[in-house]
């Protein structure tokens, strides 16, 4: 694995980048309901990874020692936990709702590490699809109760467009940190 | 009176709770300057190429129209000047307080979220440049919105058209009070609960009120577009389209309400011991 850090800070960055970035008023308005969730699309790659980091900086914030997976799986939980009460001031949303999906995508993605590293991409595709549909309708209910935001297809339209967005992740992960198997 | 007064303390003691949270937001925000930044950078980009290709002709062109529109502008200033003058003296008859002035700070648009259900943008001035939550804004066509979270530098704003957004209104023609609702939809607002009799006709004005202390008094907010009365509901429905640009991105003013004078401390010793029986 080559530097996962450095690519993962990028892919980060931009992905908080875009999910603020808003298309131009003279462009068709229906596009906006189709934006992908870079957010948890970042999330998945990074944390699919997580058993194979050894990097200095990971293991000095996310291992207490190597054969503990208990306290690495506890401290990625509360980090992206962290990352989703940036995420909720950034988009203007109510405090933890990011923070409280992103913590569940992970744990999904922690616990069954191993048996998803089985996957085919078609399958993995399928699974973010399921996964992100989930996780919309969880944010799309927090929003309806506090803020009165009306029920629509967003929470499918959103899952498509990043379920075809995947393979482009995947494939700029692969090309430069390496596959997520362990061989 | 005493359930008044239970109910101020409860509300206090709400508003205390969630002030930490309020700050961590602020901080957060703070913190989120650079992403708003990043975001709007290929906007500043094209603005910048399309400021540079500008040629000679068109900006002489341009500046012409604008020296027409200050000599017009200057003009009605003018006579804004004797009208206020007049009214400060009318008003000083009627033993009634002069209106205080606002303070308005010019912001620029930085951030819009990309969700079409929120009715929200994100400006570049914050705490440091004196905007606080509550805080109204207007462009230069009508009532925009207002400040609801601020930080050091940036503030976010929640549009008039959001759902759950209410301005207490009147009728330019007739003087009524009504409220006026948003919709989620960008050029719909809609009058709530006006009972049938009301006088409303298709394109009339509405504009603040000023009750409430929120907004200051006489932006325009929309003009009506639809009246309906049927003959089985008590209410009309009537819904009217923002007069401000709300889609555009560019330049808005935020106004300050203006300075009172400061709460007697006797005031303030009352309410805390009513808190205190409660």
């Amino acid at each position: 694995m080559r530097a996962p850090g450095f690519f993962m800070t990028v892919v980060i960055f931009l992905s908080l980048v875009l999910s603020v970035f808003h298309l131009p008023e003279d462009w068709p308005s229906w596009l906006a309901f189709w934006r992908p969730q870079w957010m948890v699309l970042a999330l998945i790659l990074w944390v699919q990874r997580v058993p194979q980091y050894r990097g200095a900086l990971f293991q000095l914030l996310f291992t207490k020692n190597a054969a503990d997976d208990g306290t690495t799986t506890r401290r990625v939980l509360v980090c992206v936990w962290l990352l989703g009460l940036y995420v909720d001031t950034l988009m203007g949303e109510p405090f933890g709702l990011n923070g409280a999906i992103f913590a569940t995508v992970t744990f999904y993605l922690l616990r069954f590490h191993d048996r998803l590293q089985l996957q085919t991409l078609f399958q993995q595709m399928v699974m973010i699809f399921m996964m992100i549909f989930l996780t919309e309708i969880l944010r799309a209910f927090a929003l309806n109760t506090v803020t009165n935001q009306p029920w629509d297809l967003q929470p499918l339209t959103l899952a498509a467009s990043s379920m075809l967005l995947w393979p482009i992740f995947n494939w700029l992960a692969q090309r430069f940190i390496g596959p997520s198997r362990r061989t | 009176m005493s359930f008044q007064a239970n109910n101020k303390g409860k509300v206090d003691r709400a508003e205390r709770s969630q002030g930490s949270l309020v700050t961590l937001r602020s901080i957060i925000l703070t913190l989120a300057r650079p992403i708003y930044s990043a975001a709007q950078a290929p906007y500043d980009a094209t603005g910048l190429v399309t400021d540079i290709s500008t040629d000679r002709q068109s900006l002489l062109q341009q500046r012409d129209a604008l020296s027409a529109q200050l000599l017009q502008l200057n003009q009605q200033q003018q006579r804004l000047q004797y009208l206020q003058a007049e009214n400060a003296r009318l008003r000083q008859l009627l033993n009634s307080k002069a209106q205080l002035p606002r303070q308005a700070t010019i912001a620029e648009i930085i951030g819009v979220p990309p969700d079409p259900l929120r009715a929200a943008v994100i400006l570049d001035k914050g705490s440091d440049d004196g905007v606080a939550a509550g805080d109204a804004v207007v462009d230069e066509k009508g009532l925009f919105g207002q400040v609801v979270t601020v930080s050091q530098d940036t503030c976010w704003v929640v549009l008039i058209t959001d759902r759950d957004h209410a301005i207490p209104a009147r009728n330019n023609r007739t003087g009524v009070r009504m409220i006026v609702g948003g919709t989620g939809a960008y050029d719909n607002l809609v009058l709530e609960d006006l009972p049938a009799s009301t006088d409303l006709l298709e394109g009339d004005l509405i504009e603040t009120s000023g009750l409430g202390g929120r907004f200051p008094v006489g932006y325009p907010i929309g003009k009506v577009n639809l009246v309906e009365r049927t003959q089985d509901s008590p209410y009309l429905q009537a819904t009217l389209v923002p007069t401000a640009a709300l889609l555009k991105v560019g330049h808005v003013l935020i106004i300050a309400p203006p300075k009172t004078d400061v709460v007697p401390p006797a005031e303030a010793v009352e309410d805390e011991s009513v808190e205190d029986n409660s």
